[in-house]
């Protein structure tokens, strides 16, 4: 009976577990640039030609009524319309066009200038797109695979549409420009694919620039195209340390376990130790704590923190792990009406009907941070407060680009953003980009934090516009999503590719590291979420997670510089002979030991890695 | 009758081993006739539907039963319907009205207005207003059954009843269709011992009647609408619950080998804050293999699939179902807008908002892509380790707040044994 029982689990298992005669060879590419020929065609459109496969990027923008448009033989809605090799020159109703186009090693860029020439504020929505008779064999928007024939997407972060054409290859739109980033809008419908802003207005007189990149490539897979979109922006720089929550709690704080509390104030230098080992934290970040009397926003944080209570933690924190990086909670937009202070008016996030917006929650309620406002000072004073007083090495800006509210309906306006009727094209209403209008403002706190050497970890994405992207690359800051919904993670792809844990289904350490696992479908990386979960017994794959400077990522796995981390089975190289160690993960996250099989291939060492479900393997170069 | 002790159904599904005895009878009675004719278009001919704006002939080849439906071919230059009017008797003001039709649709174009059916009443003071109607999906779905019920805005002289198909693409085909309202009067007469509720459910509205009763008899005559099938649920002392379906073949749950129903009518109607509890004992015949239970779901709303929430919290002796228990759908699935959805949440299960149950069409986002059949509303759970010999309890919640009036349409709620 047992030996029938064997033969039936090994029958079993045989039949998940791929032979290693199946195994893929997995190795980053190995990058030259493409030869790209590009050009504006008659009729304004940008062709883009790789290989055989050629790409026309036709563009609509709106009149009042109606369109103009650019396609591949004839323009139609201008009065004057010109095209002289990489330049086009173009007039219409009261604006003015002017387009270029720049190849790259893997992208054509396209920039076109709009000038609005005539009195009034110009409603100008601007839409490109590739247009297809057939069904795609698989088209993506903002990251997201949309299986229907219409879809829309809205991330200012994975700004993009990519396109799979049934013949073959592929090509990916990527908006660049901040306006165009905080407006961005993809869309699929008719047989029309493409990205668009269809919240731009163009003051009298000015000049609007929009620019986007064109990826043609000969691979039809998602990640090839994100990949190429992420050497382009610069993003892959190196990613030092792992992060997790760490607040001073009072004893009795409960977890999700009974008869575990939170890890705090009272517990030794050795618990907490112990405790950031296990979660492998090189960074932690303390919040206000309600036990303690502490509110954690706006003013009404100012009256209530207790800094004491964190400098001595901060100082068993430190002991405990004298590398550690300390980190405190911030956020810039939201204020506790109960204990909050008055002359904030002139800061309130108002709704298209007059209110005062807020945190799905009145007693939240919503302000934004422009030079010169009240609002603004207080929000500088506490992250000096942080600095100086706290003696924090690091910010945690928790809903960094924007909060609940995306955009403003009220005075001061952002001067390019504004709700267009869908049909006759005017402006229905002014309003301001939360993103865009705050921008000043953060460029100027995240130069400060740069100057002061203190680091920046970012909730909610870094990247919604090219000059804070910038602004992280230049300091090696990073920032994550939060993954309620798993499928956010496309949101990392452009940026530093880090997920959140999933506070509402992660209840231990197992479900913790499942998670882990689970971000490596989307070859993202994981930081921990609230202290809830307790209690952490042993690290697991985080501890070999980081530091990391990624090279691609893949459904699965993610390769970096300094290790290559998978939940697939795979033969894995770093690209040439390097040397490395393996650390196998069982479903449970405990590390379990399997010899390092490795073979040479093309004159490339290749470890092999063979998982079950839920396993992982990190594969770390020496 | 259906008594819910499990011995009992295994040697007749229609005759009660129990002591209690259920009479149920309907002036007018039941079943009601359907005011359509030909409605099923099973007459060889179209008569008395009138094909209007072309375009439309029977077809042999897809229908829902029967050997014909009607099929509307899509024409973006054209506004085809179907139509049939006909005189009305015994429908009064705030009388309810109910319809019920399949329909299946391949080709249409995602971008225009899908198929629809429209009713215009003549009342008897004349006026002549088009009646309120549910909307159809605007993907392509294969055989679909969608009801919908109404409140008589007037005394109804006469309807004229439409399925329309108008300036689309591809094929259209209805099938069944079938119109009755008005009231009937539902007498109910019960014996047995210590008798202590009752609980009247309409296979199509829900429950009409829900009372704790006493002593060895109970007797009673009630206002209901005069379409669907009456289950008479009463429980006795012993938790002992005995079952009468009237009339008996009309709309009743699923039964058949190893598949017991837990209810006689094809559908419990779960209002918030209103739990069902039901006791059932499991058979004989259970031990030693897998117990399933099966149902369909959907919160009801008058248009089709239009998101989802986690609103179904479903208990078997006190223990909550979970991802464990969770056969279908499958806990985690792709969506067509490239999310991923997970099933089992700490609210319960997710039930889509929906008019009907159907495999969704990938142009629809919130398709399911990874389910095979694309279609959420069907559940298999596992509650092998659940259910203990004897009586045992499920309990049914739609966890949704009262103030969201949402209800959860479970429909043929059965026991499975594999």
């Amino acid at each position: 009976m047992k030996s029938i029982l064997k033969l039936a689990l090994m029958a079993a298992v045989s039949a998940t577990v791929l032979s290693a005669a199946d195994l893929p060879y997995i190795a980053p590419e190995a990058v030259k640039p493409l030869k790209i020929q590009s050009k504006i065609t008659p009729g304004g459109a940008v062709e883009v030609k790789l290989g055989k496969s050629s790409y026309t990027v036709n563009a609509d923008f709106s009149l009042q009524p109606g369109w103009a448009k650019l396609k591949a033989d004839k323009a139609e809605g201008f009065t004057s319309f010109k095209v002289s090799g990489n330049k086009l020159t173009a007039a219409g109703k009261d604006f003015k066009l002017e387009r270029t186009i720049k190849n790259v090693a893997e992208a054509v860029v396209v920039t076109d200038r709009i000038t609005n020439t005539g009195k009034e504020d110009l409603p100008f929505m601007y839409r490109q797109y590739c247009q297809y008779k057939t069904k795609l064999k698989e088209y993506r928007l903002c990251g997201y695979r949309i299986y229907g024939r219409r879809g829309n997407g809205t991330s200012s972060i994975n700004c993009t549409a990519i396109m799979m054409p049934p013949a073959g290859g592929s090509v990916g739109l990527l908006a660049l420009n901040d306006v165009f980033r905080v407006h961005f809008r993809s869309f699929a419908a008719k047989g029309l694919y493409g990205i668009g802003d269809d919240n731009l207005i163009i003051k009298p007189g000015v000049t609007q620039e929009m620019s986007f990149a064109i990826f043609p490539s000969a691979k039809s897979d998602y990640y090839s195209q994100v990949n190429a979109m992420r050497r382009f922006l610069g993003v892959n720089y190196e990613l030092a340390r792992g992060f997790a929550f760490l607040s001073p709690n009072p004893p009795n704080v409960r977890t999700f376990t009974p008869g575990v509390d939170r890890i705090g104030k009272h517990d030794s230098v050795e618990t907490i130790r112990q405790w950031l080992n296990n979660k492998s934290a090189g960074m932690a970040s303390a919040g206000a704590v309600k036990q303690n009397g502490e509110l954690s926003h706006g003013s009404a944080w100012v009256k209530t923190a207790k800094p004491d209570i964190h400098k001595e933690f901060y100082q068993k924190v430190r002991a405990a792990k004298p590398d550690i990086m300390v980190l405190h909670y911030y956020h810039s937009y939201i204020d506790v009406k109960s204990h909050m202070d008055s002359g904030f008016d002139d800061a309130k996030t108002l709704k298209p009907n007059g209110e005062q917006a807020d945190y799905r929650n009145p007693a939240l309620p919503l302000f934004f941070t422009v030079e010169g406002s009240k609002w603004s000072q207080m929000q500088e004073g506490r992250l000096e407060r942080l600095r100086t007083e706290f003696g924090v090495d690091g910010i945690f800006w928790d809903e960094f680009p924007q909060s609940a509210s995306k955009y403003h309906f009220g005075e001061p306006w952002d001067g390019v953003s504004g709700d267009i009727h869908p049909r006759t094209h005017k402006i229905t209403k002014r309003k301001s980009s939360i993103a865009l209008m705050t921008l000043p403002w953060r460029k100027r706190m995240v130069e400060n934090f740069a100057k002061n050497k203190l680091f920046l970890v970012a909730n909610g994405g870094g990247g919604h516009t090219r000059t804070m992207t910038e602004l992280f690359i230049k300091n090696k800051y990073t920032a994550f999503m939060e993954t309620g919904g798993i499928a956010n993670l496309h949101n990392t792809h452009l940026f530093t590719p880090i997920g959140l844990g999933d506070h509402l289904t992660e209840r231990s350490e197992v479900d913790c590291y499942r998670n882990q696992v689970r971000h490596l479908d989307y070859g993202s990386l994981y930081y921990y979420y609230h202290q809830q979960v307790e209690p952490f017994t042993r690290p697991t794959l985080a501890q070999y997670m980081y530091p990391i400077t990624p090279v691609e990522l893949h459904e699965g796995y993610i390769i970096g510089k300094e290790r290559i981390l998978t939940n697939r089975s795979g033969y894995y190289s770093f690209g040439g002979n390097e040397k490395a160690e393996l650390h196998f993960f069982d479903a449970n996250g405990k590390e379990v030991k399997r010899p390092a099989e490795k073979v040479v291939k093309n004159n490339k060492t290749y470890y092999k890695v063979v998982l079950a479900e839920n396993e992982s393997c990190a594969i770390v170069k020496k | 009758m259906y008594k819910f002790a499990f011995a009992a159904f295994a040697a007749a599904l229609t005759v009660s081993a129990s002591a209690v005895e259920i009479n149920v009878s309907s002036t007018p009675a039941l079943p009601a006739a359907n005011l359509l004719k030909n409605g099923s278009f099973e007459d060889g001919k179209t008569t008395p539907w009138r094909l209007n704006g072309g375009n439309s002939a029977l077809d042999t080849e897809n229908k829902f039963s029967g050997s014909a439906a009607i099929k509307i071919t899509g024409d973006p230059a054209k506004r085809p319907n179907v139509a049939q009017s006909f005189p009305v008797s015994n429908i009064k003001a705030g009388d309810p009205l109910y319809v019920r039709f399949a329909a299946k649709n391949s080709g249409c174009d995602i971008d225009k207005k899908p198929a629809s059916i429209a009713w215009q009443a003549v009342l008897a003071n004349g006026k002549r207003p088009y009646l309120p109607t549910l909307s159809l999906p605007r993907e392509d779905y294969d055989w679909t059954t969608f009801e919908h019920v109404i409140k008589s805005p007037g005394d109804i002289k006469s309807l004229t009843f439409y399925f329309c198909y108008y300036n689309q693409e591809g094929s259209q085909f209805f099938d069944d269709a079938v119109i009755q309202g008005g009231t009937t009067d539902l007498k109910i007469d019960v014996k047995g011992n210590d008798l202590k509720n009752i609980k009247v459910r309409h296979s199509v509205t829900g429950t009409v009647l829900n009372e704790v009763i006493k002593g060895n008899a109970f007797s009673k005559t009630i206002k209901v609408p005069y379409f669907g099938s009456y289950a008479v649920e009463v429980t006795d002392s012993k938790g002992v619950r005995t079952s009468k379906l009237y009339p008996e073949n009309v709309d009743a749950n699923r039964s058949g080998e190893n598949i017991t129903p837990l209810v006689a009518c094809k559908r419990i109607n779960l209002v918030s804050a209103k739990p069902e509890s039901l006791t059932f004992e499991l058979p004989a015949a259970a031990k030693g293999k897998k117990v399933f239970l099966e149902f369909s779901a959907r919160c009801n709303q008058l248009n089709p699939v239009a998101g989802y929430t986690a609103m179904l919290k479903v208990s078997v002796n006190g223990k909550v179902c979970r991802a464990a228990e969770l056969v279908k759908p499958m806990n985690r699935s792709k969506t067509a807008s490239g999310g991923e959805m997970i099933f089992t949440r700490n609210n319960g299960y997710v039930v889509y908002y929906s008019n009907a149950c159907y495999g969704i069409s990938e142009d629809s986002t919130y398709c399911p892509v990874s389910l095979p059949d694309r279609n959420p509303f069907n559940f298999k759970l596992d509650v092998t380790k659940l259910v203990k010999e004897g009586m045992n309890t499920l309990k049914l919640e739609n966890v949704l707040p009262p103030r969201m009036k949402r209800e959860v349409y479970v429909d043929n709620l059965v026991l499975v044994t594999e």
